[in-house]
């Protein structure tokens, strides 16, 4: 089952969902309410079985006033790969955890948080992985400066 | 045994001719440890892969310099090959390590990262802008990542100063700071007086205005428009 | 009068151009006791300076060996060749910080590296280097070198015990496990080699191969007791593909880590000069230690071949056996700790017993000619 038809069969399940046209693979953006319903069937559907989480990452525009979250899943069965976004406030960045669907994504989901500060609900153990435990403030995002940064010289 | 060493130079220089006999006995130790450098597995970045890893490969050997028993123990070895960047985190660890060297112990910085922090100086909140800030450095050898042959050049000079400044009254102490040979007609202050002037210029990437004095930006933008067509 | 525990074995050939007289039987024999003292002097710096001297070869020796193994060139700078580059690393050993960690056990810590050294030194007063050379020779020879063998892991455990490092005693403790299984596995070749030869003393040993090295005149049990042999004292000695204890990018140093200047020159010390007794065990047992290669009649051959010193037969089988050694050293990778016991335990211990057992078998129908 090649990604175009794996596209389509999402599409017809998920009318919302949108697919993104400037990706180099098959790619689709959800809205973070059925976020969890969505994963639930990729994984479980016997059409599409994505079963490896092989990374999950937040992308940061401050412009757009949005953190996007992604997930790339791979398919063991199938070979084929899909890419889902979702986008989320800047303001309060809170996103369903998908631990119960791949538990890999406790680390993951761990990295998200430590270094832009996305919050996870349901998360078995969402504390920093990489910084210390007191550090404070979330190096990754665009607006983060601490006393440590030099700035360029102009 | 280190009771015997550390009286030894004093009960010899009481003798006549025993000041001489110290002298060729510093000469002697001074060969045989900068000969026989034994590195310390010690890489944490890309620089690892250049300095330690290659460099100790068939192409270029590492051991003809006597340098080739690479233990992993800090006990036993004694020059600390600094090759990669250091985080805030693995800092205090590092320190730790360098501590628990035995005398006498040398340290090499190589690449830019363990210079001066590198490509993460300006930005990084971690990476430590300079390795030198928590362990004393005898030797930097500048290049990301250095070639084997920089990095050779580096070892030689640290042998250097091992034969030329050191003594066994004071492990560890150089004595004479010893330079790399500069290229003849070259001197300390115009490499400073280039460095600077690419720092200030260093915002503006125009490489037509930058290669313009080149003899071999010329060539090459003949080349460019002899073979393609606009 | 000698001691009957120093008398020459009976399995000594009539007519031998060889006679032996080991260093101890000529002190013994000798009604002088000054040169009796002298004799015993002469022992002890003649082992000293095989040490000195083997230790230094056997360094540079395995840094070359691995180097061309390894298509590159080894140390190159220091002496025409390199040849003084030993020289280099002791003196740098020598005069490097000396310290025993503050809360280990200090006189464990110091007693250590000398226990580790004990054993090799020991093992080279047995050793018949050719005829007339020979510190002692024991009747009970081959019941002495497994003892003493298997006194080399108390070096080891109680260096991992006493730096005060989990490290270490992880080390030690893997060395510990390995080297009491690797022994029974080496008693058992050993065991096959008494059977054969009738006696236990290493010259007598010696002058039962002169019909023929064992490797190949004891035919399928001796081959197979001589790879036995080799495999089980690699493991003996802690080298790869054995060695785990030791693993450096395990544990950073294994039982060594806290050891530094003299001290741990004194373990690779030990190493090495196991190595060398070890390969002259092997030397001694399998291929015939001093005696030269002879084929049946051939007349020509072999008294081109007796024309050789014996000393130098000696050397050259040690020689090759430490080459094989340094060869396996640097081909395979490492065995992980269960693979090693399992090694043992399960494919060398079988293949040992049934050995001795086919072993046995050939003395007792005669089937091969043996002597007695």
């Amino acid at each position: 089952m090649d990604s175009e038809k794996h596209l389509t069969l999402v599409e017809s399940l998920y009318p919302t969902v949108q697919r993104r046209t400037q990706s180099d693979r098959p790619a689709i953006t959800v809205e973070c309410d059925r976020l969890l319903e969505l994963m639930q069937t990729l994984r479980d559907h016997a059409g599409l079985r994505f079963d490896l989480l092989l990374t999950h990452t937040a992308v940061d525009y401050p412009d757009e006033n949005r953190f996007e979250l992604l997930y790339l899943l791979y398919s063991t069965v199938h070979g084929t790969r899909i890419l889902v976004a979702t986008n989320l406030e800047r303001s309060r960045p809170v996103a369903p955890s998908v631990c119960g669907i791949w538990p890999i994504a406790e680390w993951q989901e761990r990295e998200a948080y430590d270094l832009m500060g996305i919050l996870y609900d349901e998360h078995p153990d969402l504390r920093r992985i990489f910084l210390e435990d007191d550090w404070e403030g979330f190096p990754l995002r665009k607006d983060y400066q601490d006393s440590y940064m030099l700035e360029l010289p102009k | 045994m280190g009771l015997v060493l550390e009286n030894l130079p004093g009960l010899v220089e009481r003798f006549p001719g025993g000041s001489v006999a110290i002298t060729r006995l510093d000469e002697t130790i001074n060969l045989a440890r900068s000969n026989s450098l034994w590195p310390l597995m010690f890489g944490t970045k890309c620089c690892a892969i250049e300095m330690l890893m290659a460099t100790g490969a068939s192409h270029h050997d590492l051991a003809r310099f006597g340098a080739e028993v690479a233990r992993a123990s800090v006990r036993q070895a004694d020059l600390m090959v600094i090759a990669g960047a250091i985080v805030k985190k693995m800092a205090p660890r590092m320190r730790l390590l360098y501590e628990q060297m035995a005398e006498p112990r040398y340290v090499i910085a190589t690449g830019s990262c363990a210079i001066s922090g590198g490509p993460f100086m300006y930005n990084s909140y971690t990476v430590v802008r300079g390795t030198d800030e928590i362990i004393p450095v005898d030797v930097y050898v500048p290049g990301c990542p250095p070639r084997p042959e920089a990095f050779f050049w580096g070892l030689l000079t640290l042998q250097r100063m091992i034969r030329e400044g050191e003594t066994i009254r004071e492990p560890g102490v150089r004595r004479k700071p010893v330079m790399s040979a500069l290229p003849d007609g070259v001197s300390l202050q115009e490499i400073r007086r280039e460095i600077l002037a690419a720092l200030v210029e260093e915002n503006v990437v125009d490489v037509a205005k930058a290669s313009a004095t080149k003899p071999w930006a010329r060539k090459v933008r003949e080349w460019i428009q002899k073979n393609t067509s606009r | 009068m000698t001691h009957p525990m120093l008398a020459i074995p009976a399995a000594l050939p009539a007519g031998s151009p060889w006679g032996a007289q080991t260093l101890a039987e000529r002190a013994s024999a000798s009604q002088n006791l000054w040169v009796t003292a002298g004799y015993f002097l002469l022992a002890i710096v003649g082992v000293t300076v095989l040490l000195t001297l083997l230790g230094m070869v056997l360094i540079y020796v395995e840094r070359k060996v691995a180097a061309h193994f390894q298509c590159r060139i080894g140390p190159k700078r220091v002496g025409p060749f390199g040849i003084f580059q030993t020289i280099a690393d002791t003196l740098k050993l020598l005069f490097k910080e000396d310290f025993v960690p503050p809360q280990a056990d200090q006189v464990l810590h110091i007693l250590a590296p000398f226990l580790a050294l004990l054993v090799p030194v020991v093992l080279l007063a047995l050793i018949p280097y050719s005829p007339m050379t020979q510190i002692a020779d024991l009747n009970i020879g081959i019941l002495f070198v497994t003892a003493i063998g298997g006194f080399g892991v108390m070096g080891i455990l109680i260096a991992g015990w006493s730096s005060n490092n989990k490290w270490s005693m992880i080390g030690a403790m893997r060395a510990g496990a390995q080297i009491i299984s690797y022994e029974i596995s080496a008693t058992l070749a050993l065991l096959v080699i008494v059977l054969f030869s009738g006696t236990m003393s290493l010259s007598g040993i010696v002058h039962s191969q002169s019909e023929g090295w064992w490797v190949w005149r004891g035919h399928a049990a001796g081959f197979t007791a001589f790879i036995i042999y080799l495999i089980a004292s690699t493991a003996e000695l802690n080298r790869t593909p054995f060695d785990i204890p030791e693993g450096e990018s395990e544990l950073t140093a294994g039982f060594h880590t806290e050891y530094s200047g003299l001290r741990f020159a004194f373990f690779f010390l030990a190493e090495f000069i196991n190595m060398f007794t070890v390969s002259a065990l092997t030397a001694t047992l399998f291929l015939g230690g001093w005696m030269p290669f002879h084929v049946g009649d051939w007349a020509v051959l072999n008294g081109a071949m007796d024309a050789i010193p014996p000393g130098v037969w000696f050397l050259g089988k040690t020689s090759a056996v430490i080459f094989l050694i340094m060869w396996i050293r640097w081909t395979f990778p490492r065995l992980r700790v269960d693979q090693l016991m399992h090694l043992e335990w399960k494919v060398l211990l079988p293949i040992g017993i049934a050995n001795l057992l086919i072993a046995a078998v050939l003395v007792l129908t005669n089937f091969y000619p043996f002597p007695h």
